[in-house]
């Protein structure tokens, strides 16, 4: 379907203009508050859209993500603190410049950088979206089952600390989606006689009990009395042109960085950042600027991290296979509306992708309008103590896991997982891991198995078709990169 | 407090491999149809799980130690507790909005770090006060939820 042939104006319902700018204020929020960030923000707010339609649904989750990179840098530049993990890189030069007495700029050089890689981002989805969606409608089962693989095999080989417990979140996020009623056979498995399991582990209580509840442990073990910020004045955000047209060609190149980085499922944003950040320093003709205050410094983690999120949405949307943890979040709000993300979407809804993508293009422009007028009055946020914050997470959180099915079982689903999950993490078990293995569970399953029974069990079906060998020579690639890295990685260890 | 993360770690996978063992039992029920049944993937699944759990096991014995810092254990022991009585409290007596607020301020009140005991009574009681209030408007009165 033509990109242009939408109609744009079907995108502008109170619906869905309220969802942007709702997703817009709580990104902004969430992402500013140290602790916190996108995932939590997506996985705190999920529950909510399970009254909305589709496309508001969507949109307020993908603007709540966008505006969660950009609230990040907010703390960060004011005070040092970043507020989420891919805002550390803007520290380095935001924070300085705010010191040298212009928060204000540098919020500027934040924001507009923001609003620059997000729309490269959205622009890049909107251009590639159809090519990569003719490509995989023709992918068959098998084809289906490995690139879920290979989303997965991604995800540990190049997002994981310690590979061999991201694997075992994997196998157990994979394990715990068979739990319910088997779509085949219509045989129950591991319910153990609980009717609340029939339709399997509910998500809506997993994720947010997995993502909200340790963040709420971890706030407790913190210094509860922490108060961010107390004076919110010389923050108006301000940047004249000439002030601006130096670090275009940064905000080009981390745009570019970002959107390719996202793509690839597993790096995430903060490496995107961080590699931008490298590149912007490595290509300045004032490199000893970096540290202190740069303006490209900002620019370039800024416009990254923000054109990464379009990335992401490219692999979920075109293949049904979520890049992040966040991602994997958002997918799920698909799964709640009973829509299996996916190229056959694409194919039979084109106005929904499409008004998801042209409305995350229209969430850019909201969030570079309220960071404008607005980011003075969010860092009041800032003075809001930890110990009540925690409160109102675990509330959320609760109320969450609550109000998908209406059922206590699920906020007891959400309340174990999450207090064990702080456990885990602690471990370096992966959440994203575990969470993309738990949404892509039922999909790996079901093409698995209808590819095993269309070959009689034969597992030469993944061999000997072109596509299945293109996506198993880029499996291998992934995996022999890895181990290349770690090894790499451990030989400089042991000589260091 | 510390951890030994060695410990730790070893006691995970060890729970892990145990759940592995108990999903490869339970899958002996599931009828089976051309191998490629209900059990297929689980079985599968659950035969990895136990595999990589003790990979990772001997991985971690054989590792560098170290330990894991969890400070202030008596507020993460807390939390823990609070939301296990809030879940019981909602449970045994359906009242959300009493049990949610009783819990608010009860979290309030132990976490404030302010010395004066009457100024933690006052701002926890408030803050509980407008924290239902707010839930009750925005989940109990616009978005009909029927707690």
């Amino acid at each position: 379907m033509d990109i242009f042939a939408f109609d744009l104006l079907s995108l502008f319902t109170w619906q869905n203009i309220t969802a942007i700018l709702m997703g817009v204020l709580i990104g902004i929020s969430i992402g500013m508050m140290p602790g916190l960030g996108p995932t939590v923000g997506v996985a705190l707010v999920l529950p909510v859209t399970y009254t909305m339609s589709t496309v508001p649904a969507i949109l307020l989750l993908v603007a709540l993500y966008q505006a969660a990179e950009y609230g990040g840098s907010i703390s960060a530049i004011t005070l040092g603190i970043p507020g989420t993990a891919s805002a550390v890189a803007t520290t380095l030069d935001g924070n300085p410049m705010s010191k040298k007495g212009y928060p204000g700029k540098a919020l500027g050089y934040s924001l507009y950088s923001s609003f620059c890689g997000g729309l490269f981002g959205g622009v890049l989805l909107l251009v590639l979206i159809g090519p990569l969606t003719k490509m995989a409608i023709r992918f068959s089962d098998p084809e289906i089952f490995l690139i879920a693989l290979l989303g997965l095999v991604s995800v540990v080989g190049l997002g994981s600390k310690d590979i061999p417990k991201s694997i075992i979140s994997v196998i157990f996020g994979l394990l715990l989606s068979t739990v319910g009623i088997d779509v085949f056979t219509g045989v129950s498995r591991f319910t153990l006689d609980i009717p609340s399991l029939s339709e399997g582990i509910p998500f809506v209580a997993l994720i947010t009990g997995l993502f909200a509840v340790p963040e709420v442990i971890s706030l407790a073990t913190g210094n509860l009395g922490t108060v961010y910020v107390s004076d919110t004045k010389n923050l108006r955000v301000g940047l004249s042109l000439k002030e601006f047209r130096p670090v275009i060609k940064t905000i080009l190149k981390g745009s570019v960085i970002g959107s390719i980085i996202g793509i690839i499922p597993g790096v995430g944003p903060s490496a995107a950042t961080w590699i931008s950040y490298a590149e912007a320093k490595r290509s300045s003709k004032t490199p000893e600027e970096f540290g202190k205050g740069a303006p490209e410094g900002i620019a370039a983690p800024e416009s990254a991290n923000n054109a990464c999120v379009g990335g992401a949405l490219l692999p979920l949307l075109s293949l049904g296979i979520p890049g992040s943890g966040t991602i994997a979040v958002i997918s799920s709000a698909f799964i709640i509306k009973g829509i299996q993300p996916g190229p056959q979407v694409f194919q039979t809804q084109p106005d929904l992708i499409l008004g998801i993508i042209w409305g995350f293009i229209l969430a850019t422009f909201v969030v570079l309008v309220v960071g404008k007028y607005a980011t003075a009055f969010f860092a009041r946020l800032l003075t809001i103590p930890n110990y009540v914050l925690l409160t109102i997470v675990f509330f959320a959180a609760m109320i969450g896991a609550y109000g998908t099915r209406f059922n206590l079982f699920d906020v007891g689903v959400a309340f174990t997982i999450g207090t064990i999950g702080f456990f885990l993490s602690r471990l370096d078990y992966s959440f994203p891991c575990f969470v993309m293995a738990f949404i892509l569970g039922n999909l790996i399953e079901v093409s698995l198995r209808r590819s095993l029974m269309l070959s009689r069990g034969s597992y030469a079906i993944f061999f000997t078709r072109s596509y299945s060998i293109a996506i198993m020579v880029i499996i291998a690639a992934v995996v022999f990169f890895t181990i290349y890295s770690r090894v790499k990685k451990a030989r400089q260890e042991q000589a260091a | 407090m510390k951890v030994s993360y060695k410990l730790a770690t070893v006691l995970a996978n060890i729970l892990f491999a145990a759940a592995g063992i108990f999903v490869l039992r339970m899958t002996g029920d599931f009828p089976e149809t051309f191998g490629i049944g209900p059990s297929y993937f689980p079985k599968v699944l659950s035969m990895l799980l136990i595999g990589f759990a003790l990979y990772s096991t001997v991985a971690a014995l054989l590792g560098e130690g170290g330990h894991i810092a969890l400070p202030r254990p008596g507020n993460i022991l807390f939390v823990i507790l609070s939301g296990a009585l809030f879940i019981f409290l909602w449970l045994r007596f359906q009242l959300f909005y009493v049990s949610s607020f009783c819990v608010v301020v009860m979290m309030l009140l132990f976490l404030n770090p302010e010395k004066s005991i009457p100024k933690r009574i006052f701002a926890a009681l408030a803050a509980g006060a407008v924290i239902t209030l707010f839930v009750y408007l925005v989940f109990g009165r616009i978005l009909n939820f029927r707690f």
